[in-house]
């Protein structure tokens, strides 16, 4: 177990010394060039003359060159170095490049940073929004369970976001590839934020790199840049949806609620009397004597509960009102309340109508238990006046439910609808934008 | 296994290690000289070609760790292709276990030579693209390199032809699993591993790289 | 944020619940009154209602 030898004692001969920064002159206009990442570079790119110089040719010849323009000024600059997800990375190049969609062109910024162990990584700028990204080391594979055009990596299910033809139009500092003015490739995005997979083809060869949505602070942070990074504008490619992370929760919670509603109501339905404490028939005889008439005393049993009072009438083409009072008999404290029934039918083009009910009822809220009785004072336009009094002690009410119901629903709702206008914007930029049909494909986590 | 051998390079007198029992091959650090190791000494089959001079923070001896097991970078190929060169280090485990470690821009692989059932695809079958089965697991052709082996070092499990044209076919799949094909002998000889972090493999003794 | 928001007003409104289930409430616009003579039982025409009598339906489609 001891072929793990020690640490050599250094007698390399043949080792050539590792390479270090240096410094060129462009061939084009004479400007001082650095080459940060020697021996990986294959291009540099001069921001005064727009030249681009092969950076394994002694001679340092020009392989391509850019239109002299405004200068681009890159918010990090070239050489700055931080400490990217724990790691230091320095920026050794600045491109930009843009895309032309229906006639407006849209242009990003892409940071090419470096380590010597670590390789190369992107950090790319789109209206306040940054993405770290990396060369993919696999392929990803269709995924059809993703939707039209979906692509599988590493366990998750990216869903296509857009395709473009992107076109380099702006260059500075040094790449490890060669660069062409004017380097078309068709880019497209597949997003699983904050995570999505960009591809690039070119003629020759396709080739993937997965990103990461990084917040702008922190890229500030990491580079130690002054000011603060570009204000966002609405909401990235690989954005995290702030409603994402509590969806599951809020979901859970709104069934949770609705499961307690439904089996309190339950219980309560269980437990509850529903008795019917009176049931009498009266008969009004309009003319004959007072209208007013008194029951006899009933008992309302338990805790405070509800009373419900039941009104059945014969009226048609009539009104009926009552004037009613529940009284208690010992403390000679009552409840007030009116109620009317009123009926109307006919025939009317042929077409039978009705209009209106015989019966009525009403619930009185929490009525102690003692002994009561109930005043009735009838009034209506017919001649006599047949009715039905039913009362009933402790009746479960399922509205309670229905009313928990709707305000437990009212903060999902809002949170729903808020996720999806979050994703909305998202995808309002891409090449699937949502039909106004709410033609929503959104999960819902 | 038979343990760690050291010989007197036949043309230098300098001591040559052979680390490994699979090594077949040891380059004299000093002269260069490529030995071929035989059942009880050496023979010198000529200089090994100059390595190109290239930024792979990787070194010979340089230690690290693979899915638990410690390693020892004891040799390296170098292959160079038209955007540069990639190193393939021959790295040798604590179990004696031998394996290659992929170092391309700072993207590092690890494999391991693996016998496979399947049937393999001649070179010229081959596109990206195609799906390729190896010991019951699809692979597709990602890339197809012709490249020139510039030379190697330290030591190694198979004679090293400099200059040769090496064909390499990259396979890739949805995950971090990768395989090569490589088409230098009448059979290919096919690596399965997989990408692996820098920060995973533990890498002790690299490269010192000023500033950094 | 949000779920806390709401595990605290889904745990209101379900005590509501409960406190109106046990209370026997309803919603219900009935006037207490106090003090009705005992003679109303004999009498009922004599009561008052706070209600009074008096709305008039004049329906019909």
């Amino acid at each position: 177990m001891t072929a793990t030898p020690q640490a050599p004692v250094d007698s390399r001969p043949r080792k050539p010394a590792a390479p270090s920064a240096k410094t060129l002159t462009c061939s084009g206009c004479g400007a001082p060039l650095a080459v940060r990442a020697p021996g990986h570079s294959l291009s540099v790119a001069c921001g005064s003359c727009g030249a681009v110089l092969d950076a394994k040719d002694p001679n340092l010849q020009i392989i391509a060159s850019f239109e002299k323009r405004t200068k681009l000024k890159p918010l990090i600059p070239l050489g700055t170095r931080g400490r990217f997800r724990g790691q230091p990375f320095e920026v050794i190049g600045f491109l930009v490049r843009q895309v032309t969609i229906e006639g407006e062109t849209f242009a990003w910024s892409e940071y090419l940073l470096f380590n010597p162990f670590q390789g190369f990584r992107w950090l790319t700028e789109y209206q306040g929004h940054w993405i770290s990204a990396k060369t993919a080391s696999g392929i990803p594979k269709a995924d059809p369970s993703g939707g039209e055009g979906a692509v599988s990596y590493l366990g998750a299910t990216f869903r296509h976001f857009q395709m473009a033809e992107a076109e380099t139009i702006y260059v500075l500092g040094e790449f490890p590839w060669r660069v062409q003015a004017g380097e078309r490739v068709v880019v497209e995005d597949y997003i699983s934020p904050p995570r999505i997979l960009s591809s690039e083809v070119t003629p020759e060869e396709r080739t993937w790199s997965i990103g990461e949505h990084v917040d702008g602070e922190q890229v500030w942070k990491a580079f130690k840049l002054s000011g603060s990074p570009p204000p966002r504008e609405g909401v990235g490619v690989a954005e995290p949806s702030p409603y994402a992370p509590q969806a599951r929760t809020m979901r859970w919670l709104f069934l949770a609620f609705l499961a307690a509603a439904f089996v309190l109501n339950l219980l309560f339905g269980l437990m509850a009397q529903n008795r019917v404490v009176y049931s009498k028939q009266f008969q009004y005889v309009r003319g004959q004597g007072s209208p007013a008439v008194v029951t006899e005393p009933f008992e309302l049993t338990g805790r405070r509960s509800n009373v419900l009072v039941e009104i059945a009438t014969t009226v048609t083409n009539q009104w009926a009102y009552f004037t009613l009072a529940l009284i208690d008999e010992a403390t000679g404290q009552a409840l007030d309340f009116g109620r009317e029934v009123a009926f109307y039918a006919g025939v009317e083009d042929g077409e039978s109508w009705t209009e209106g009910s015989r019966n009525d009822s009403v619930y009185l809220s929490s009525v102690p238990s003692g002994r009561y009785y109930l005043l009735i004072s009838p009034e209506t336009d017919a001649a006599g006046l047949g009715y039905t009094l039913r009362i009933r002690r402790d009746v479960p009410r399922t509205m309670h439910f229905f009313v928990a119901l709707g305000l437990l629903a009212i903060l999902p709702l809002w949170f729903w609808f808020r996720k999806a206008h979050f994703e909305y914007r998202r995808w309002r930029e891409s090449d699937h934008p949502w039909v106004e049909s709410g033609g929503s494909d959104e999960d819902d986590d | 296994m038979s343990p760690a051998r050291e010989v007197a390079c036949p043309s230098c007198g300098a001591p040559v290690k052979f680390a490994s029992a699979v090594s077949l091959l040891s380059i004299c650090p000093y002269c260069s000289s490529t030995l071929l190791r035989r059942d009880l000494d050496v023979e010198n089959v000529g200089k090994m070609a100059e390595l190109v001079a290239d930024s792979s923070p990787l070194q010979l001896m340089a230690e690290g760790r693979y899915r638990g097991a410690y390693f020892t970078v004891v040799g390296r190929i170098q292959v160079e292709y038209s955007e540069g060169t990639w190193n393939e280090w021959f790295i040798l485990f604590g179990d004696g276990r031998t394996g290659w470690l992929g170092e391309a821009s700072g993207s590092y692989t690890v494999s391991f030579e693996t016998p496979v059932q399947e049937a393999i695809p001649p070179w010229e079958g081959l596109h990206p693209g195609l799906q390729v089965t190896l010991k019951g697991r699809p692979y597709e052709v990602s890339d197809l390199r012709e490249a020139k082996v510039v030379g190697g070092e330290g030591e190694l499990p198979f004679r090293v032809g400099c200059g040769y044209a090496a064909r390499v076919a990259d396979l890739r799949t949805d995950s971090e699993r990768f395989a090569t094909l490589e088409y230098s002998d009448e059979t290919p000889r096919v690596f399965l591993g997989e990408a692996v972090e820098f920060g995973a493999l533990q890498l002790r003794g690299l490269r010192r790289f000023e500033g950094w | 944020m949000m779920t806390k928001l709401y595990a605290v007003f889904g745990a209101l409104v379900l005590l509501a619940l409960s406190g109106a289930h046990y209370a026997g409430w309803s919603p219900s616009d009935a006037t207490e009154v106090k003090g009705v003579p005992k003679s109303v039982r004999d009498n009922p025409g004599s009561y008052r209602s706070s209600y009074g009598s008096g709305r008039h339906f004049a329906g019909g489609k």
